[in-house]
């Protein structure tokens, strides 16, 4: 095994194994989880809040979202990091959509190609992203364009179809047709 | 398929796909997240579009917390100061409360605050009839879905709730009604709660009997005025039991 794909799925099993650690309620053991994952969930509140103050308040609800769910982990469906990225961008979400939102750019998150990796992004199988993004670029720009913003930015189809001056019915059928073509290019 | 027959499987996983977005609008999300609760393969689907789309967050690049975090989570959590072993130790109490979020610590210190500052209130004269509770009953309201946490507490001398919202935001057109759910039986509503402070509410005598450790507490969203229907219509933000203490 390459010595990188070897620490990697080592990663993967140390985090394993103090998430279900965690659905016990030990207590160190989310310590543990907080010192190897927070940066990169603190990276995904700051791309989806965008403001410091906002982010930290949300990576706490995170962690104490994780406490309480752990149990439910289950690593056969999805790896450590991966469940711990959907919590974090859901409670981002959650804050976001509590927010006003009167002017926000549709531009968030529809300029998502920076492709630093960090330590940690290397625990996800690289495959899945290249997979994905090469799924997400088969689109439409329109289409790639709404999924993006939509899975950044948390706009509904309503905002979506405002903000591009564009009936909702027809922001719908571009984002449904989209989601249709991925899902078939995924499961290829 | 287990519900909606009207819908077929292909649009429902679409539908999935759409609730993991967060495409959908107030009332279209309230519907999915019903349906998530009700049927296993929609929750299923969810999941699976959880997964799918994850590694678009791989691009994002990690950024270091401030070191002040990672002491107010665990202080959030009820966690006691790090000792020198190094180890964190978590309060027992912390375990029995772990189900229910670390908005409870904020919970606790506001009932704590409701309860001392709620002496002075006079309740309604006892009722003598029922046989309601002799102990002090509590409830902490929450759901994994939504932030809004609240904890409900029965004063027997004076047969009411006291209702201290920990996290509870309006929403504009809609107020929010507590239920009492016994254990067999509709829901029964308990009136509307506004979002800031302790209130309280006195339990209907024929509700007396209704409470005890089978029993819920839910906060759901109603129109204003509370539900037209006497039984709840829109999302339940917050739920749970009750229990004696």
């Amino acid at each position: 095994m390459h010595p990188d794909a070897l620490a990697r799925s080592d990663d993967r099993a140390a985090l394993t194994d103090a998430l279900t650690r965690v659905g016990k309620g030990d207590g160190n053991a989310l310590e543990d989880v907080y010192q190897r994952t927070s940066a990169k969930l603190f990276g995904i509140c700051l791309r989806i809040l965008e403001t410091r103050g906002e982010a930290e308040d949300a990576l706490q609800d995170i962690y104490i979202n994780v406490w309480q769910k752990a149990g439910s982990f289950d690593p056969a469906r999805a790896s450590p990091i991966t469940w711990l990225a959907v919590i974090a961008r859901n409670r981002a979400i959650d804050r976001l959509r509590a927010r006003p939102r009167l002017q926000e750019p549709l531009d968030r998150g529809m300029n998502v190609a920076d492709t630093s990796e960090d330590a940690l992004t290397r625990i996800v199988a690289g495959e899945d992203k290249q997979h994905l993004d090469g799924c997400i670029e088969a689109l439409e720009e329109r289409q790639a364009g709404a999924i993006r913003a939509a899975f950044f930015g948390g706009f509904t189809y309503s905002e979506l179809a405002e903000r591009q001056a564009v009936p909702v019915g027809t922001m719908k059928s571009w984002v449904r047709r989209g989601l249709l073509q991925l899902r078939e290019c995924l499961e290829r | 398929m287990t519900i909606e027959t009207g819908i077929p499987e292909n649009d429902r996983d679409l539908l999935a796909a759409e609730y993991v977005l967060r495409l959908l609008d107030d009332a279209s999300r309230a519907e999915a997240r019903d349906m998530l609760a009700a049927d296993p393969a929609f929750a299923d689907a969810v999941a699976r579009w959880d997964v799918r789309l994850a590694p678009l967050l791989d691009t994002v690049t990690g950024v270091q917390p401030p070191a002040a975090l990672w002491p107010r989570i665990r202080e959030r959590l009820g966690v006691t100061d790090k000792p020198a072993s190094n180890v964190v130790r978590f309060e027992p109490r912390a375990k029995i409360w772990k189900g229910y979020s670390a908005a409870m610590t904020a919970i606790a210190a506001a009932l704590a605050v409701a309860l001392v500052l709620d002496t002075d209130v006079p309740g309604p004269a006892p009722i003598p009839v029922a046989q309601p509770p002799a102990a002090t009953m509590v409830a902490m309201l929450a759901s994994p879905d939504n932030p809004a946490r609240l904890v409900v507490s029965f004063d027997p001398e004076t047969h009411s709730f006291l209702v201290t919202p920990a996290v509870l935001t309006g929403a504009a057109g809609h107020q929010h009604e507590l239920w009492l759910i016994p254990p067999a039986g509709n829901p029964r509503s308990l009136g509307l709660v506004g979002v800031d402070g302790a209130q309280r509410i006195v339990i209907p005598v024929e509700l007396l009997r209704d409470l005890s450790d089978d029993a819920s507490i839910a906060l759901s969203v109603e129109p204003v005025g509370g539900s037209p229907t006497g039984l709840p219509t829109g999302p339940v933000i917050a739920s749970g039991k009750l229990s004696t203490i």
